[in-house]
């Protein structure tokens, strides 16, 4: 900072600064404070999030569909009862934990990918 | 005497809560013990808090109640609640947590840079938990009166006054422990009594009673479809947007904490949510004269004594009726803090000076009089966040409870769940249409569930008065639109005119940051059960 008041320091709390490689080409007004690396880490993060959703969701979102479509398979006897029980009471909760449990690890791998290149920038490159 | 159980029962559950608190409240002095127990809950203790609160009157009785009456359709509720939490895992806890901010209000303000932003969120925080808290302390008049035969504004004055008590003493800290202690009593006052009765089912048969046919069976009607995907919608994005729920994340020490407190809670609300269905299925044997419209609710404290016999029945009974309490403080203690953290902080004059004294500390160590003053404004504000709900409660206003839970969801998905998901993840939102959707969304739900509670639309137009009753899947996407369009315009006319951008106090794309290698100890890459975090390098 050579010449204070000309630029308004960050509010922000920053851990390490990244030395900036080529240009940034998303909006200019943040290129002192926000890098290329923290860009492509959320980018990563928000793939990595819509994918663990959708892997839930979609099929979730078949099931009415079953019960419109198919009733007969959705009466289906499992032990006595109907296979629509089944599924929507008890099969949910533990696909949705284990989802759950696969975005932490993925999540918490993208960020330590993402420590390694911030602290050794050069590594990646050829 | 013949309530004499069912007053044990209660009794047990309110001692423990007032003694946990108790201990709470003599370890809780600072501004940060009281709004986020000084940031430092343990993911373990901090899921099962979190999962303590969340289960209400309306998972432990209301879907019970629910699928009983209306059969396989209304599993989509507990489903609904749990995944709620996987969108909150994978889009809002950890970046929300790295925001810093201590409230709702605070992330609004923090992301939009502007005042007006604060407040606005500050009224929806209190109209969200204000509708949230009613059914909680009608639904304690109610069960009180049903198994003890007293009056039902006593129930309501006991739930409130402990409530009050925990909350005014101790905030958030103390909470936070009688919470998840909570969650454990809840789970075993459903899942004992629910194994006993399957076992004598197995032993001596049950009554040849037979659900109606289709029961049974989910809807096959195409035209409910609407219903389900607009009801599940406002579940899921709900849940991120309850204040009671959020202001818990503020509570872990760091992002990567909190995102492992989601993953353990969707674990502890499915291993609660398979067994509301349970009594459901039951009551079909042995009590089939519960399925009908008022009396489904108290379903899981009746059960038992109508399906053991003698004292197993009654004892079993107690149990449950003790869960449906520790239910009722619980959520109410959370919905209490939030509410009561928004009066103190957000919608008072001069509440921020205070408390952000406090705030910026972080452990328990010195009390200043910025602390003192804070605190008392806190316990003000508490009363405050009670006397409207429990007044409502108690003039006997007759609120149809799960409508009015799902109204605080739909409320919640038209406005927080946006401004989050969007100010999160999108650099372009702006604080002008930020507000504009929230106004938007808001009014759209809140239109929706008046013309539906009146029955004026179900009377001119049967067809609308669907998609009014369950508006999410319209108010939600209108809300998103107002805000996406408005800063794409807004940003448009800034270039057009060459005005500088004003930047946001955080920038959106910082928030994903990870916690410096430093701050924590870094988790192997190998997936797996064990524990990837060594003892040491805590703050």
């Amino acid at each position: 900072m050579t010449e204070p008041g000309r630029r308004r320091p960050a509010r922000v709390r920053v851990t390490r600064t990244v030395p900036l490689r080529g240009r940034v080409t998303s909006p200019p007004r943040s290129e002192d404070v926000v890098s290329v690396y923290d860009r492509s880490l959320r980018r990563a993060q928000l793939r990595w999030s819509v994918a663990s959703v959708l892997v839930v969701v979609v099929p979730l979102l078949l099931l009415p569909l079953l019960g419109v479509l198919a009733p007969g398979v959705a009466a289906l006897p499992v032990l006595g009862v109907p296979l629509a029980w089944w599924l929507l009471a008890a099969a949910v909760y533990p696909v949705i934990w284990l989802a759950a449990r696969r975005h932490v690890t993925g999540a918490e791998r993208t960020e330590q990918d993402y420590r390694e290149l911030v602290e050794d920038p050069a590594r990646d490159l050829p | 005497m013949t309530h004499a159980p069912a007053l044990a029962a209660i009794a047990v559950v309110v001692a423990v809560t007032v003694l946990v608190a108790a201990y709470g409240t003599r370890v809780s002095r600072t501004t940060g013990d009281f709004y986020v127990a000084s940031r430092a809950v343990r993911p373990w203790w901090n899921a099962s808090a979190i999962g303590g609160e969340y289960l209400s009157a309306a998972s432990f009785l209301g879907v019970a109640g629910l699928v009983l009456l209306e059969g396989a359709d209304a599993l989509w509720f507990p489903i609904g609640y749990t995944v709620g939490y996987l969108l909150l895992l994978t889009f809002v806890a950890a970046p929300l947590r790295r925001s810093g901010a201590y409230t709702l209000p605070d992330f609004a303000e923090l992301r939009l840079g502007s005042a007006r932003a604060r407040t606005a969120s500050a009224l929806v925080v209190v109209v969200v938990g204000w509708l949230y808290l009613l059914p909680q302390f009608t639904a304690s008049g109610l069960v009180w009166s049903a198994a003890t035969g007293l009056p039902r504004w006593m129930g309501t004055m006991l739930v409130a006054v402990v409530v009050c008590g925990a909350v005014a003493g101790g905030g958030m800290r103390s909470i936070t422990i009688v919470q998840a202690v909570q969650y454990w009593l809840k789970l075993t006052a459903i899942a004992v009594p629910a194994c006993v009765l399957l076992a004598l089912w197995g032993i001596n048969g049950a009554p040849d009673s037979q659900a109606p046919a289709d029961w049974a069976l989910p809807s096959s009607e195409p035209t409910d479809l609407y219903g389900t995907y607009s009801l599940l919608l406002a579940l899921l994005l709900g849940t991120m947007g309850l204040p009671h729920v959020l202001t818990r994340f503020y509570t872990n020490p760091d992002g990567t904490d909190a995102r492992r407190t989601t993953r353990t809670v969707i674990g502890l609300l499915g291993l609660f949510y398979v067994w509301p269905p349970v009594y459901a299925v039951l009551a079909w044997r042995y009590a089939p004269q519960l399925a009908e419209a008022g009396r489904a609710d108290t379903l899981v404290v009746d059960l038992p004594a109508l399906a053991a016999p003698g004292t197993l029945g009654v004892v079993l009974g107690a149990i449950t009726l003790g869960g449906a309490f520790a239910a009722f403080l619980s959520t109410a203690s959370g919905l209490t803090v939030a509410v009561s953290g928004v009066l103190a902080r957000d919608l008072t004059p001069g509440g921020t000076t205070g408390a952000a004294a406090g705030a910026a500390g972080t452990g328990g160590v010195g009390v200043t009089t910025g602390d003192r003053r804070a605190v008392t404004r806190f316990r003000l504000a508490t009363l405050v966040a009670l006397v409207v709900p429990v007044g409502v409660a108690l003039l006997g206003v007759d609120v149809p409870l799960a409508a009015t839970v799902g109204l605080a969801f739909a409320l919640a998905a038209s406005t927080f769940a946006p401004l989050l998901l969007l100010g999160i993840w999108w650099d372009g939102l702006r604080s002008g249409p930020a507000l504009a959707g929230m106004a938007t969304g808001g009014a759209a739900a809140a239109v929706a569930a008046v013309l539906t509670l009146t029955g004026v639309t179900a009377r001119a137009h049967p067809g609308l008065a669907e998609a009014l009753e369950q508006p999410a899947a319209w108010s939600v996407p209108l809300a998103v639109a107002v805000m996406v369009v408005g800063s794409l315009l807004q940003s448009r006319r800034e270039r057009f005119t060459d005005t500088p951008l004003p930047a946001p106090p955080v920038q959106p794309a910082l928030l994903h940051r990870p916690e410096p290698v430093s701050d924590r100890p870094v988790p192997a890459v190998v997936s797996g059960t064990a524990r990837r975090r060594s003892p040491t390098a805590r703050r």
